[in-house]
């Protein structure tokens, strides 16, 4: 049994939801107290965010009251179409001339791009799109007495009850998607154990590293869910600089990754990833420059560099100033990982 | 506090914990097997404190993308949606948010969020606000002592008169001022305690009205 459609009989123009038992005894579920904690899952909040978790006083709180309901198999996509038309048809034949019959016709009208479509037809959610900005500008008509009215409400409750669940289906499938991408982005990657405020603050701010965050329908129609590749890289890293043997350095670092994001495949229901070798592998890729120390026969020297990142490792051709040399370095995002290193080649 | 920066102040962590919320509110109306025993339509949602600014946040991107409100009802305890920035540039406040997924500026984005839930019904939004809760309301605290009675936070928490009206007018009777606790720094937690929302006769009310 797929989806809780509750039938509805809007015949009378009223707007009581037959087949819908009286509300009983509701249950309680509480989401979860605090955030950081289960509901939003500490180990995706940055690290000092995660230290924090546990001393800040319970700031979110969230309860959902559910009643249960009555199921009625789901209909097809068509037959869920006509029966919302037909509902908002009778709505409209009674209705009182003005605006909201204007509204009713307005909603028909977005109804009619899903004509012909069924539910996996890859169409849909264009076709949903579409619906959506005619629902919005029949919106935009209405005022604040208009909107209560028993024609506006029946066609609202007509709507959620015949056609919503499936535009509903989408959203939560995308949004699914894009918690992923948003999970490679910043917290699943080898990159992300270093990852600070500093950064957190810039990517959300820099239009190349942003996600799109305002136009819901047109982030969830771009190529990566809205979520952008781009990072900006602001931290100290370790590295191990090849000049005599290995030197130990520490860098500064500032540059741009991109991540190699999995394909966006639409033509799937639900919409799913598609793997390429470079999301799969590579995750991760960048240029940096840098600016840092390191110990160089026995003394504290500086040293500026510019490298690439590969995965979780940065491969940088440094410049000490001092001694005017040239070297190569690596350094990596996790330190346990460089001492694992240098000690193999001690 | 951090949670409250993760929130308001980086801007993708905003979107991921919008993502994560909205997941787990499907989740907890389906069965363990992904089948849907909780119609939308028949759950309310009930905010408190931060929370109460993250739900009409998570509502509204879903009208967005849905076209529709689905649930049966909203009810926000203490929540500082009001709250103003004073660098919009450098840090959207929660309004700005809503009015970047669609509205536009506060009035308009509340006129049409309240608007919105006209749609569902009566009585289907209500904030209610303790006059005494720094979080929710500019209230001035009294201090021991001197008996001064100062704003201890310089910056616009709770909705002006303006924007309140605006609410009330669309969706009628959505803004609900209560009074518990002291005017007393000491008490400001006790201004805000969930529970105690929870045991006001206008929370009790509110939720009659919704079921």
């Amino acid at each position: 049994m797929r989806k809780s459609l509750v039938p509805v009989n809007y015949s009378h123009l009223g707007h009581r939801r037959e087949g819908l038992r009286p509300f009983p005894p509701y249950r309680t579920r509480k989401i979860e107290q605090t955030v950081g904690r289960e509901w939003l899952g500490t180990r995706n909040l940055p690290a000092a965010s995660r230290q924090n978790a546990n001393s800040c006083i319970p700031l979110f709180f969230c309860i959902a009251f559910f009643a249960q309901v009555q199921f009625a198999a789901a209909g097809q996509l068509s037959a869920s179409l006509e029966q919302y038309k037909a509902e908002v048809q009778a709505i409209l034949v009674a209705a009182p001339a003005g605006p909201v019959t204007g509204y009713l016709k307005t909603c028909i009208e977005g109804a009619d791009q899903l004509n012909g479509l069924e539910a996996i037809d890859p169409r849909v959610p264009t076709a949903f799109d579409a619906l959506v900005k005619k629902r919005g500008e029949a919106d935009e008509a209405l005022t604040a007495d208009t909107s209560k009215t028993a024609e506006v409400r029946a066609e609202n409750a007509a709507y959620n009850a015949h056609l919503y669940a499936y535009r509903k289906a989408e959203y939560i499938g995308l949004i699914k998607l894009q918690d992923e991408l948003l999970d490679r982005k910043y917290f699943k990657t080898e990159t992300a154990k270093n990852a600070n405020f500093l950064e957190g603050y810039v990517n959300g701010r820099l239009p190349l590293t942003r996600a799109q965050h305002g136009d819901v329908v047109k982030a969830f129609r771009d190529e990566h869910l809205g979520v952008s590749p781009w990072e900006a890289i602001f931290r100290f890293e370790p590295a191990m600089a090849f000049e005599n043997g290995t030197q130990p350095a520490i860098l500064g670092t500032a540059g741009l990754s991109y991540a190699f994001f999995p394909t966006v495949n639409r033509a799937t229901t639900p919409v799913t990833f598609s793997e390429s070798v470079w999301s799969r592998y590579l995750q991760k890729s960048g240029g940096r420059v840098g600016v840092g120390v390191g110990q160089f026969d026995d003394k504290t020297r500086l040293v500026l560099g510019a490298g690439v990142q590969v995965y979780a490792a940065g491969l940088w051709a440094l410049y000490e100033p001092d001694e005017q040399k040239f070297m190569f370095a690596v350094s990596m995002s996790d330190l346990s990982k460089i001492k694992k290193i240098i000690g193999g080649f001690d | 506090m951090m949670d409250v920066f993760v929130y308001a102040g980086l801007d993708d962590m905003w979107l991921k914990i919008q993502d994560q919320c909205a997941l787990k509110l499907d989740t907890l109306r389906k069965d363990d097997n992904g089948n849907e025993i909780y119609d939308p339509a028949d759950t309310i949602l009930i905010g408190h404190s931060l929370g109460a600014a993250m739900l009409p946040h998570l509502v509204w991107r879903e009208c967005a993308y849905d076209g529709s409100i689905s649930y049966r009802g909203m009810i926000l305890l203490a929540s500082p949606l009001g709250f103003k920035s004073p660098y919009p540039g450098v840090c959207q406040d929660f309004l700005q948010r809503m009015g970047g997924l669609a509205g536009g500026t506060r009035e308009n984005t509340l006129a049409r969020f309240a608007r919105a839930w006209n749609k569902v019904g009566d009585n289907r939004l209500r904030f209610i606000c303790n006059e005494y809760d720094i979080v929710c309301s500019d209230v001035k605290y009294t201090i021991p002592g001197t008996g001064q009675l100062v704003d201890l936070i310089p910056l616009q928490q709770g909705f002006n008169p303006a924007e309140i009206n605006i609410l009330n007018r669309e969706h009628t009777g959505c803004v609900q001022f209560i009074t518990f606790g002291k005017r007393d720094p000491a008490k400001i937690a006790d201004n805000h305690d969930v529970l105690t929302y929870l045991k006001q006769p206008e929370f009790v009310e509110a939720l009659d009205g919704m079921l």
